[in-house]
């Protein structure tokens, strides 16, 4: 019984291996085109390609702008700071100033200068800080306050009040690079920069 | 000591496992043989296509006819985003007005002959040169061209341009070939400035669309 069950088995991959050769061979001589017709209805019409619906054209990289001390411009001095710590250990001199369409800090040394008791500080910063000036991509207010005692932050520079200047490419953003020019001990984590 | 004599009689051979072996195989040949088979054209097929996303180039190419292409590269397109900011200022026009102004600034500064009028160059192998000179230059930079041909136009201009594309030393500059008309664009609803973040990286795209 079992005998006859195998050359059943035996017999039927025959029958199908014979068919198969033979479906082959004459698909083989079909043209291509011909050939499994079924099948290619089946698979679905691909999508578009792209660029067909839309197109964009991919221009320039856009560099930031980076508003900063313009070190291109001559005579600009830095501030010693070992220098006003000799002159006064505990000054505050806060300037209210204005940065000008082409980048100048400009501020009147006499009314623009607030130092109440300590004059000399004040009239060695504003001396240096006459001489900055910034890249010409913002405008308008700027607030500096030196605080030479204090225990945290000894120098705030607020250009929350500076807007865009008018001509700079509106799309262009303006990074804060580094707005002060003072050497000898002052360090970058006393430093804060109120922008917002 | 004493071993066990095997029964000759009791041996048989074990057909079942080889019967299963002698299935996977005829099974194993008739999947082959159909794939196979299978003209290339069709064994392709499987492979997945692209989903429909706009289509990005920062060279576009497109063949009008057998005479005339359009050209626009990242300067011109850096000059378009300029000139779009200004149109789209113009209030006082009206939004089709403004659209037809942006064709018109797309479609006619940037439009050349293939052959120059007395015959004596080819302007688009010209451009396709200098972008390849270019290309050469900066071999760090990474160009994309679209090259878009209408049905009816001979393939052989594209594959002119994409032979010239493929000169570049460094194969830095990629390109994908769509079909489309000029008409493509002249018909396209709407033309925009985009600022488009890639990464760290911003860059100002203009985006027309169909």
């Amino acid at each position: 019984m079992k005998k006859i069950f195998l050359i059943f088995l035996g017999a039927v991959a025959l029958i199908l291996a014979v068919a198969i050769s033979y479906y082959m061979i004459a698909m083989s001589r079909l043209p291509a085109d011909d050939g499994d017709l079924g099948q290619v209805e089946e698979i679905e019409v691909p999508p578009e390609r792209p660029g067909t619906q839309s197109l964009i054209l991919t221009g320039p990289i856009i560099r930031p702008l980076i508003f900063a001390i313009d070190m291109s411009k001559p005579n600009i001095k830095s501030l010693d700071w070992a220098e006003l710590k000799s002159i006064d250990l505990t000054a505050e001199v806060k300037i209210k100033a204005n940065v000008g369409p082409d980048g100048s800090l400009n501020f009147n040394p006499i009314s623009d200068v607030r130092c109440p008791g300590h004059t000399k500080a004040g009239e060695m910063v504003g001396r240096v800080l006459q001489t900055w000036a910034f890249k010409p991509y913002k405008e308008g207010p700027i607030t500096i306050r030196f605080n030479v005692g204090a225990i945290g932050k000894k120098l705030t520079i607020d250009i929350s009040k500076l807007r865009r200047k008018e001509g700079v490419d509106p799309d262009t953003p303006i990074k804060v690079g580094r707005l002060y020019m003072i050497e000898n001990g002052l360090k970058r984590n006393e430093v804060k920069i109120i922008s917002w | 000591m004493a071993f066990r004599k095997e029964n000759s009689t009791n041996k048989k051979m074990q057909l079942i496992s080889l019967m299963d072996v002698v299935f996977i195989l005829l099974i194993f040949f008739l999947v082959s043989i159909f794939f196979a088979s299978l003209p290339n054209e069709e064994r392709r097929i499987f492979i997945p296509t692209p989903k429909n996303e706009p289509g990005y180039a920062q060279v576009l190419i497109q063949l009008i006819d057998e005479n005339s292409f359009l050209y626009i590269d990242p300067f011109v397109t850096e000059k378009l985003v300029k000139e779009i900011t200004q149109i789209d200022k113009k209030t006082f026009m009206s939004v089709a007005q403004r659209l037809q102004q942006k064709k018109e600034l797309i479609i006619t500064k940037n439009t050349y002959p293939i052959i120059s009028q007395d015959g004596s160059g080819n302007f688009l192998k010209a451009k396709l040169m200098t972008l390849v000179t270019q290309a050469d230059a900066h071999p760090e930079e990474k160009y994309f061209a679209m090259i878009r041909c209408p049905d009816e136009l001979p393939y052989a201009v594209v594959i002119d341009v994409v032979e010239i594309l493929s000169r570049t030393k460094y194969k830095n500059i990629q390109y994908g070939c769509v079909g489309g008309t000029i008409d493509d664009i002249r018909n396209s609803k709407s033309i925009e400035k985009k600022m488009v973040r890639e990464g760290s990286v911003l860059r100002r795209n203009v985006v027309i669309q169909f």
